[in-house]
């Protein structure tokens, strides 16, 4: 009888860099993010998309469902479980922490508001409404650089703000954390985030 | 700014500034001048100021493609709807389905009917879009 072989391959390791996109648009209803043949977001479709430049050490992406258990007195394990919050996050150490217009106003959700003229970028602080925007991080494959996997989350905000570290000795970074929310109306089990891979 | 920008030597960069080049608005494929992504600020542009029609019509498309219930400030990709469709009509002439499974007559039917909601979601927001060519 012939045995199960085991699934080693080296090929779908993930050794490779990702590009983090602020404000890419929505998919529709079973669709996916388009892209350009070069794994940018396509233009047209994603007129305000923008890149967020170098990370210190990457993106990690975390999709987490919290559970309670739910106990009945007669048995010792939990009998069934409720699932409480879906927490879904790409967080990563932002470093052109310089780049005020490109990088760090989008990071202010809810308090910054982004405004320049011909001498000055600036940021200023204080409660505004906040505006949502979908993130997008894109990775090329290591098995083949002309496809990626995206990871999408559809309805977001930067949970860390702005962190700035000003120093000179190493680089300075502002962490950063987009975290997830639902889109309701949109299919129950599509409302927060999608990740695939191009075949 | 142009040579601090990361995005100007790709694909994307290139798009935009073909865009900003032939002055089509956001959204607007500048070689085609269909709309591939809608935002409230387009809509705004091409109902010439009228921003409770602008509103009405995001809302309606956003409703149309099962985008959900989506910001005033998001993008609707409307590019991806077509491809949708045509990855599963890709699966069906394969005689897969969405799993990688050979296709049975259960699993052909419900090829069949996310076929059908999404040539009607396609319909739907073409019909939204056309009615505001039309003015």
């Amino acid at each position: 009888m012939p045995g199960t072989s085991l699934h080693f391959d080296s090929s779908l390791i993930t050794l490779n860099y990702g590009w983090g996109w602020w404000d890419v648009a929505i998919p529709s209803a079973g669709a996916r993010l388009s892209l350009h043949t070069d794994l940018t977001p396509e233009s047209v479709a994603n007129p305000n998309a923008k890149h967020l430049g170098h990370t210190d050490e990457g993106w990690e992406f975390s999709a987490r469902a919290e559970r309670e258990d739910q106990f009945a007195d007669e048995q010792a394990a939990a009998i069934d479980t409720s699932i409480t919050q879906l927490e879904a996050t790409l967080t990563a150490s932002l470093i052109q922490t310089q780049d005020i217009s490109g990088t760090m106003r989008y990071l202010t959700q809810g308090f910054g508001s982004y405004s320049t003229a011909a001498s000055y970028e600036q940021i200023t602080g204080g409660i505004i409404p906040v505006v949502y925007g979908a993130f997008a991080l894109i990775a090329p494959l290591k098995a083949d650089p002309t496809k990626a996997i995206i990871y999408h989350l559809y309805k977001s905000l930067n949970d860390s703000g702005l962190a700035n570290q000003i120093r000179r000795r190493t680089k300075g970074g502002n962490p950063v954390a987009f975290r997830g929310f639902a889109i309701t109306s949109r299919a129950a089990a599509d409302q927060v985030f999608n990740v695939w891979k191009q075949i | 700014m142009s040579d601090q920008n990361p995005e100007v030597n790709s694909e994307f960069g290139r798009g935009k500034a073909l865009a900003q080049e032939r002055g089509v608005l956001p959204g607007i494929d500048p070689e085609t001048g269909e709309i591939g992504g809608v935002t409230f600020r387009l809509l705004y542009n091409l109902t010439n100021g009228d921003e409770k029609a602008a509103k009405d019509l995001f809302y309606r498309i956003a409703r149309a493609g099962g985008y959900g219930d989506v910001g005033i400030n998001q993008t609707l990709d409307i590019r991806g709807i077509s491809r949708a469709k045509d990855d599963l009509n890709d699966l069906i002439a394969r005689g897969l389905d969405q799993e990688g499974q050979p296709l049975d007559l259960f699993g052909r039917r419900l090829m069949e009917q996310k076929i059908q909601f999404h040539d009607n979601v396609l319909n739907e927001v073409k019909q939204q879009l056309r009615d505001l060519e039309r003015g």
